[in-house]
C-alpha cells in the first residue's frame, strides 16, 4: 500500500483548490470587489475630513477584511459538500487535519490574499503615510489566515443548515474580535510595532491555529458525517 | 458480494454509511477483519472505496483530473495511462479532456465508477451503484464486479435492479 | 457508600430527581431574594460617593458573575456530553444557555442604568462591559446554532464544539480588550470595593446566592422540559401521570 505523504497531502488539495478558484474566477473577485465597496463607502458614510480618514483608516480596512472573509467562508466546505467530495475526504486514509490545513490554506490564498494586496490601495484612498501602509499590510498578513481559521470552524459548524450565511457571521465574529484588535491597533495612529505586541500576537496565532486545527480534525470526523448524512436524507 | 434490498426508506444507505464509519451504530460494533473500524481508522480506510448517491467528480475539472485528484487522496500512485485506459473501459473514449460539467448524468455516473478501476481496495461500498447507467453500462458493472470478486474482492452495494454476476452466489440482505 | 452517578446520568432517573429538587431551589431562591433586597434596599447604608444610586450593584454584580460562571459550566457540560456521549449533560449546557444569556443581558442592562448617573453616559467602550457583551453574543450564537440544526443529537454536538471553542477564547478576548482599551482612552472605570459596609456585603452575598439558586431551579425545570420533548416516544415518558393526564 502506497500512502500519500503528509506534504503530498497538502499540496494535492491546494492545488486542487486553487485550480478550481481559478476556474470560477467570479467567486474570488466578487470578495475583492465587496471589499473594495465596503472600504470607500465610509468616507460617503462619515464625511471626506482627511483628517478624520486618516485616523480611522487602519480601523475601516480591518472591519472590511473581516467582512469580506464572513462573504467568502461559506464557499469553504459547501461545494465540496454537495457534489460528495467532502465524503470522499473523510475516507482518505490519512490524517483529517492536514486536509482541513490545506484547505484553510487554499481558502487564504484566494480570499484572504487578495485582500492583503489590495489594503494598500485602498490606504491611499485615506492618504496613510507610508510607514502605516507598512504595519498595515504586515498585520493583514499575520491576522487573515488566523481569520480564515477561525472561519473555518464556523464553516464546518454551520454546513449544510439553513441561513448558514447569517449564522456563521453571529458565530464567528465574536471570536474574530482579538484579531481585529490588535491587526487595528496595531496598524494605528502610533504607526509602530511595540515590542511586547509581538510574542502576543504569534501567541494568539500559535491559539488560534491550535483550536482550529484541533477542532477540525477531530470534530468533524463525527460532526461532518452527520451533516453530510442530514442533506443526502432529508 | 453482499446485495442490499429493501424499500425506499428501509435503511440502505444507512446501513452502507454505517459501515463506512460515517455514522456511530446505536449498539455494536463495526469490525473489518476482527477489529473494530474505528481503532483501525486509517488502515481500514485504506482498504475500502465507498461510492456514495453523489458523484464526488467536480464540474469545473474534466474526467482526467477528477480521477487523478480522487485517486491520489486515496493515496494510489496512477499516471494518466492508468486513467485513460480506465475511462476507455467505461466507455469515456474521447471524453477524458472534457469538463465534466458538459458530460451527462450517465456519463457522470461512470467517471465516478472509474474510480473503482484505479483503486486496489479490496473492499467496494457502493450505493446504487446503477443509477443513471444505460443496459450497457450495467453489464459493464457486473463485469467489474466479477473481475473484482475473482481478485478475492468483496463488494456491498443497494440497487433495485438486480445484478447477475456468472458463477457467483450473491448474499441478500432483506431490510424492511 | 459508593453512588452510582451513572444511575442519575440516565434522562429518565434524572427527570424524576429533578423534579424533586425543584421546588427546594425555587423557594430557597425566592426567600433569599426577599431577604437579600430587603437587606439591600433597607438595612444597607448610602454610599458617600454614589448615594442610592449604588444599589444596583446588588443585582448587577450577581447578574454579571454568574453570567459568566454559567458560561464555563455551560461549556463543561457541552465537553462532557461531546466526550462521553451523555445526552443528559447535552441537555443541561442547552438548558442553561438561555439563563446565561438572560443574566448576561440583565448585568448589560443594570450596568447601563448604574453608568448614566455615575458616568454619565449609557455606555462605555470599557474592557468589562465589551467582554460582557461579547459574552452575550456567545450565548446566542450557542443558542442560534442548537436552534438551526433539527437532529438534536447533531445540534448537541456542534454546539459543544462551539462552547468549548469559544470557552478558550473568552478569557483572550477579555485580555485583547482590554488591552485595547488601555491603549486608547486609559481605564476609566474602577470597581470601587476596597472597604464595603459589613451590610452592603450581606446583601450582595445573599443576592448572589439568591441568583445562583433561581439559575438551578431554572435550569432543571428547562431540562426537564427538554428531557420530555427529547424521549417523547419512549416507554417511561408516556407513563408519567403528568403526560397522561
Amino acid at each position: 500500500m502506497n500512502k500519500l505523504s503528509l506534504l503530498g497531502l497538502l499540496s494535492l488539495v491546494i492545488r486542487r483548490d486553487l485550480v478550481l478558484a481559478m476556474r470560477r474566477r467570479a467567486d474570488v473577485l466578487t470578495t475583492l470587489i465587496f471589499f473594495v465597496i465596503v472600504v470607500s463607502l465610509f468616507p460617503l458614510g462619515v464625511g471626506p475630513e482627511m483628517d478624520m480618514l486618516r485616523k480611522m483608516a487602519p480601523g475601516v480596512v480591518w472591519v472590511a477584511a473581516l467582512l469580506a472573509s464572513m462573504l467568502s467562508l461559506g464557499r469553504m466546505f459547501s461545494a465540496d459538500y454537495l457534489d460528495g467530495t467532502l465524503e470522499q475526504m473523510m475516507l482518505v486514509p490519512q490524517s483529517l487535519s492536514v486536509l482541513v490545513l490545506a484547505k484553510i490554506l487554499a481558502h487564504w490564498m484566494v480570499s484572504g490574499l487578495p485582500l492583503v494586496i489590495m489594503a494598500p490601495v485602498l490606504g491611499l484612498q485615506f492618504d496613510m503615510p507610508t510607514q502605516a501602509l507598512w504595519v498595515l499590510i504586515a498585520a493583514l498578513l499575520l491576522g487573515t489566515p488566523i481569520l480564515s481559521m477561525i472561519g473555518a470552524v464556523g464553516a464546518a459548524l454551520t454546513l449544510g443548515l439553513r441561513g448558514g450565511g447569517a449564522l456563521v457571521s453571529l458565530l464567528v465574529l465574536p471570536l474574530c474580535i482579538p484579531v481585529l484588535v490588535f491587526g487595528a491597533g496595531r496598524s494605528g495612529s502610533r504607526c509602530k510595532w511595540h515590542k511586547r505586541e509581538l510574542p502576543l500576537i504569534v501567541a494568539r496565532r500559535a491559539t488560534g491555529d491550535g483550536i482550529g486545527i484541533y477542532a477540525m480534525g477531530y470534530g468533524p470526523r463525527p460532526a461532518y458525517f452527520d451533516r453530510i448524512k442530514h442533506i443526502v436524507y432529508f | 458480494m453482499l446485495q442490499v434490498q429493501g424499500a425506499n426508506g428501509s435503511g440502505k444507505t444507512i446501513l452502507l454509511r454505517t459501515l463506512c464509519g460515517f455514522m456511530m451504530p446505536a449498539t455494536g460494533e463495526i469490525r473489518w477483519c476482527g477489529q473494530s473500524i474505528h481503532e483501525l481508522g486509517d488502515a481500514f480506510y485504506a482498504e475500502m472505496v465507498y461510492l456514495g448517491h453523489l458523484n464526488a467528480i467536480k464540474d469545473e475539472l474534466n474526467a482526467l483530473e477528477n480521477l487523478r485528484i480522487s485517486a491520489g487522496l486515496a493515496g494510489c500512485k496512477v499516471d494518466d495511462k492508468q486513467v485513460i485506459a480506465a475511462l476507455r473501459r467505461l466507455g469515456l473514449r474521447g471524453r477524458e479532456t472534457l469538463p465534466v460539467k458538459v458530460l451527462s448524468q450517465g456519463q457522470r455516473r461512470r467517471v465516478a465508477l472509474a474510480r473503482l478501476l484505479l483503486s486496489n481496495a479490496p473492499l467496494w461500498i457502493l450505493d446504487e451503484p446503477l443509477t443513471a447507467l444505460d443496459v450497457g453500462a450495467v453489464g459493464l458493472m457486473q463485469e467489474l464486479i466479477g473481475e473484482h470478486l475473482l481478485n478475492n474482492g468483496m463488494v456491498i452495494y443497494t440497487t433495485h435492479q438486480p445484478l447477475e454476476v456468472v458463477g457467483v452466489a450473491t448474499r441478500w440482505l432483506a431490510l424492511s | 457508600m459508593a453512588i452510582n452517578w451513572f444511575k442519575y446520568s440516565s434522562p429518565s432517573t434524572f427527570y424524576g430527581v429533578a423534579g424533586k429538587m425543584v421546588p427546594w431551589f425555587a423557594w430557597s431562591a425566592a426567600i433569599l431574594f426577599v431577604v437579600g433586597l430587603y437587606i439591600s434596599f433597607f438595612v444597607a447604608p448610602t454610599d458617600i460617593q454614589q448615594s442610592e444610586a449604588y444599589r444596583i450593584m446588588f443585582i448587577h454584580v450577581p447578574a454579571s458573575i454568574l453570567s459568566m460562571f454559567i458560561y464555563l459550566v455551560m461549556a463543561g457540560y457541552a465537553a462532557l456530553g461531546l466526550i462521553f456521549n451523555t445526552r443528559l449533560s447535552s441537555m443541561m449546557a442547552s438548558a442553561l444557555a438561555p439563563t446565561g444569556a438572560l443574566l448576561a443581558f440583565l448585568s448589560l442592562w443594570t450596568g447601563a442604568l448604574w453608568g448614566k448617573p455615575m458616568w454619565g453616559a449609557w455606555w462605555v467602550w470599557d474592557a468589562r462591559l465589551t467582554s460582557e457583551l461579547i459574552l452575550l453574543f456567545l450565548y446566542l450564537g450557542f443558542i442560534a446554532l442548537h436552534a438551526s440544526i433539527d437532529d438534536p443529537r447533531r445540534a448537541d454536538r456542534a454546539s459543544a464544539l462551539l462552547a468549548i471553542i469559544g470557552s478558550v477564547n473568552v478569557p483572550i478576548i477579555y485580555f485583547s480588550v482590554q488591552w485595547w482599551n488601555t491603549l486608547h482612552q486609559g481605564a476609566s472605570v474602577k470597581f470601587t470595593g476596597t472597604s464595603m459596609h459589613v451590610a452592603m456585603q450581606q446583601g450582595m452575598y445573599t443576592m448572589m446566592l439568591a441568583v445562583w439558586l433561581y439559575a438551578i431551579a431554572v435550569s432543571l425545570l428547562r431540562v426537564r422540559c427538554i428531557i420530555l420533548e427529547r424521549e417523547c416516544k419512549a416507554q417511561w415518558v408516556s407513563e408519567l401521570t403528568e403526560v397522561r393526564r
